[in-house]
C-alpha cells in the first residue's frame, strides 16, 4: 500500500536521458561553441574493477546529450569530460600535466581543459 | 498531443507511398489495397529520406523534409485521379465466413490488448532505448543540431559502438521530423518505428489473404501479435523493424510477381532491397541474399531478362549507398578490429561454431518474449501440413534461400566478430532474429494448409482471390 500511495505517475515518462541531459547541461554550456571533439575519462580508465553496463550506458548517454559535439573515448584532446568519483578523479589529474584546468560540477562530473 | 504530431509528422509520405504503389499495380480487391498500404508505408518513408539525404549532401542544409513528402503525395494523387477509371481507389465489397469471423474475433480480441500493452509501453519509454541514443537518435541530432557540419555524425573519433558508418534513413527522416516541428520530439522517432510495424502487418496479412485464405492471414496476424518484441521494438525507436519491412516486402513481391507478372512489382522490390541496405548495414547483407532470391526465381521461371527491371528499382538507393559507403563513413568496426590471423583463428575454433548454435537454439524457444515460440509455431505447422493445391509455391524455394542466407550471414558475422562473442550475441541476436522472422512467417503461412481446408474440407476463397 505504501508504493502505491508513494507512486509518482510523472515519473513514468522518467527514463534516465531526461537525468543526464540535466546532469550536463551546465557543462555543455560551459564548453566553447567551436570545440567539435571532447575526450572522455570514466571508471573503465582508472579503476582496475569497475561496472561495465554501467559506464557503457554513461558514456553513451554522454555521448547523446553532447551531440553534435564527439566524445572520444580518450584523453588525447583539449578538452576532456571526466565522469569520475572525486577520489578516482584526483587519481587520474596525478598522471596528466600540472597546468590542466578543472571545472568541477555535483556528481562526480569535471570539464578539463588542457592549455 | 505529441503523439498525434508524431505521426502526422510522416503521414504524407505514407499516405504517398500507398498512392504511388496504388498506380503502379493496379487492383482493387481489399487485400490488395491493404498490401498496397503496407508496401507504401515503406516505400513513402524511404523516399523521403534518401531524397532529403540527398539535399543534405549537396547543401549541408536541413531543408524540405514537408515540401519533399507533400510533392510526392502530390504525384500520387495525380496518378490516382488520372487513372480513376481504369483503377479506382475504392475496395470491392467483401463477405467474411462463419468460421473467418470467429477467427477475425480472435485477432481483434488480442489487437485491442497488444495496443494497449503498446501505448503503455511507449509512455514508459519516452525516449525510446540503448541503440535509440547510441545510434539512430544520437545520428538525428548530430543532424539536426548543427546541419551545416552533419557530416561530424560520420567521424572516425566517434568510439565503435556508436556505429558512425551506419546508414542513415531512419535518422534522416528522424531529424527531418523534428526540424519540422521545431523541436527534438522523441515521439516523432517512435511514431516512425510505429509505422513500420503497421506496414509489416499490412504488408504480411494482405499478401497472405491475397495468395491463400483470409483465415490464414487472420492465424499470422495473430501469431505476429503473440510477439510482444515486435511492440517493444517499435516503442524502441531502433532500426530492426525497418529492415524487417523491407526483407517481407521485397520477399513477398516474388510471390506477387510470379503470380502476375508484372514489371512494376520488379522495380518495387529492387526499390525495396535498397532501402533495406540504406537503413542498416544487415540490409546490406540483403542487398546479396534478396538480389539472390530474385535471380533464383527469375531464372527457374525463365524470366531473366526481366531483372533490367529489379536494376531499375535498386539503381538510386544503390548508388547513394555505394557513394556513402565509399566516401562518407569510417571503416565498419568488425572489420577495422579484425586481423587476418585473427579471423584465421576464429573460422577454426569449433567452439565458436557450437556456442552460436547453441544461442540461436536458445532463441527458437525464448525468441518474442511471449509465450509463443517458433518451435510451438512449427509444431502447429506439422499438425496442419504442407498446402499443394495451388501455385502459389513457387518462389517458396527462392524466398527460403534468402532467408536461409541471411542467417547464415549473420552466423559467420558472429563466428567473425572481433568483439567479445557471449556479449555480441546477447545484445543483437533477438533484433536480428527480428530482421528475417515476418519474412520467414510469410512463407510458412503461405505454405501450410489455411483453417478454410482444415475445417470445411475445401480451401474458401478469399476475400480477393475472385481476381
Amino acid at each position: 500500500m505504501e508504493r502505491i500511495q508513494a507512486w509518482n505517475p510523472t515519473l513514468i515518462t522518467n527514463d534516465g536521458v531526461y537525468d543526464w541531459d540535466t546532469r550536463l547541461s551546465v557543462l555543455r554550456s560551459d564548453l566553447p561553441v567551436d570545440v567539435k571533439v571532447v575526450g572522455y575519462v570514466s571508471d573503465w580508465d582508472v579503476l582496475p574493477k569497475y561496472n561495465y553496463p554501467n559506464n557503457e550506458t554513461e558514456y553513451v548517454l554522454t555521448q547523446y546529450t553532447m551531440a553534435p559535439v564527439v566524445v572520444a573515448r580518450d584523453d588525447e584532446h583539449e578538452w576532456v569530460i571526466v565522469n569520475l568519483a572525486p577520489k578516482d578523479f584526483e587519481t587520474w589529474r596525478a598522471t596528466q600535466p600540472s597546468d590542466i584546468q578543472v571545472n568541477k560540477y555535483p556528481l562526480g562530473l569535471f570539464l578539463v581543459h588542457k592549455p | 498531443m505529441n503523439f498525434v504530431l508524431g505521426y502526422l509528422v510522416y503521414l504524407p509520405a505514407v499516405l504517398a507511398g500507398g498512392l504511388l504503389v496504388h498506380a503502379l499495380w493496379h487492383g482493387t480487391q481489399p487485400s490488395r489495397l491493404l498490401l498496397k498500404l503496407g508496401l507504401g508505408i515503406g516505400l513513402g518513408l524511404a523516399l523521403t529520406s534518401l531524397i532529403t539525404f540527398l539535399i543534405l549532401l549537396f547543401t549541408n542544409r536541413l531543408i524540405g523534409f514537408m515540401a519533399i513528402q507533400l510533392i510526392l503525395l502530390l504525384c500520387g494523387v495525380v496518378l490516382t485521379w488520372r487513372n480513376w477509371k481504369n483503377n479506382p481507389l475504392l475496395p470491392e465489397r467483401f463477405t467474411f465466413t462463419r468460421l473467418q469471423k470467429t477467427i477475425l474475433g480472435a485477432f481483434v480480441i488480442i489487437l485491442l490488448v497488444t495496443a494497449g500493452a503498446y501505448i503503455i509501453y511507449a509512455v514508459m519509454t519516452p525516449t525510446g532505448r540503448f541503440d535509440a541514443w547510441m545510434i539512430y537518435n544520437r545520428t538525428a541530432r548530430f543532424i539536426y543540431r548543427d546541419p551545416a557540419n552533419w557530416q561530424n555524425t560520420l567521424s572516425p573519433e566517434l568510439y565503435w559502438l556508436f556505429h558512425a558508418d551506419y546508414p542513415l534513413l531512419v535518422p534522416v527522416n528522424v531529424a527531418g521530423a523534428w526540424n519540422t516541428l521545431g523541436r527534438e520530439m522523441m515521439r516523432a522517432p517512435q511514431a516512425q518505428s510505429m509505422y513500420f510495424l503497421i506496414g509489416i502487418f499490412c504488408v504480411l496479412m494482405g499478401a497472405i489473404t491475397h495468395l491463400r485464405t483470409t483465415g490464414q492471414s487472420l492465424l499470422a496476424g495473430i501469431t505476429l501479435l503473440a510477439m510482444p518484441v515486435f511492440y517493444y521494438t517499435a516503442a524502441r525507436e531502433e532500426a530492426d523493424l525497418t529492415v524487417a519491412f523491407f526483407i517481407l516486402a521485397t520477399l513477398t513481391l516474388l510471390f506477387l510477381y510470379s503470380n502476375e507478372r508484372k514489371s512494376a512489382l520488379i522495380v518495387l522490390a529492387g526499390l525495396s532491397t535498397g532501402f533495406a541496405a540504406w537503413t542498416k548495414n544487415e540490409g546490406l547483407l540483403f542487398l546479396v541474399t534478396g538480389s539472390i532470391a530474385w535471380l533464383v526465381m527469375l531464372y527457374r521461371q525463365s524470366q531473366l531478362k526481366e531483372l533490367k527491371w529489379y536494376a531499375l528499382g535498386l539503381a538510386l538507393p544503390l548508388a547513394v549507398i555505394v557513394y556513402f559507403k565509399l566516401f562518407l563513413t569510417p571503416p565498419n568496426d568488425l572489420f577495422d578490429q579484425s586481423s587476418s590471423t585473427g579471423l584465421l583463428e576464429q573460422l577454426a575454433d569449433f567452439e565458436r561454431y557450437a556456442f552460436i548454435a547453441r544461442n540461436i537454439y536458445k532463441q527458437i524457444f525464448v525468441f518474442g518474449n511471449g509465450e509463443l515460440s517458433i518451435f510451438l509455431i512449427a509444431v502447429y505447422g506439422v499438425i496442419v501440413g504442407l498446402d499443394r493445391s495451388t501455385n502459389h509455391s513457387r518462389p517458396v524455394v527462392a524466398a527460403s534461400i534468402a532467408v536461409f542466407l541471411q542467417l547464415a550471414g549473420y552466423f559467420l558475422i558472429y563466428l567473425l566478430t572481433p568483439h567479445d562473442l557471449d556479449w555480441h550475441l546477447r545484445t543483437s541476436l533477438y533484433r536480428l532474429m527480428i530482421h528475417i522472422f515476418p519474412a520467414a512467417l510469410f512463407i510458412f503461412f503461405v505454405s501450410i494448409t489455411d483453417p478454410e481446408t482444415i475445417f470445411t474440407g475445401t480451401p474458401k476463397p478469399s476475400i480477393s482471390r475472385k481476381f
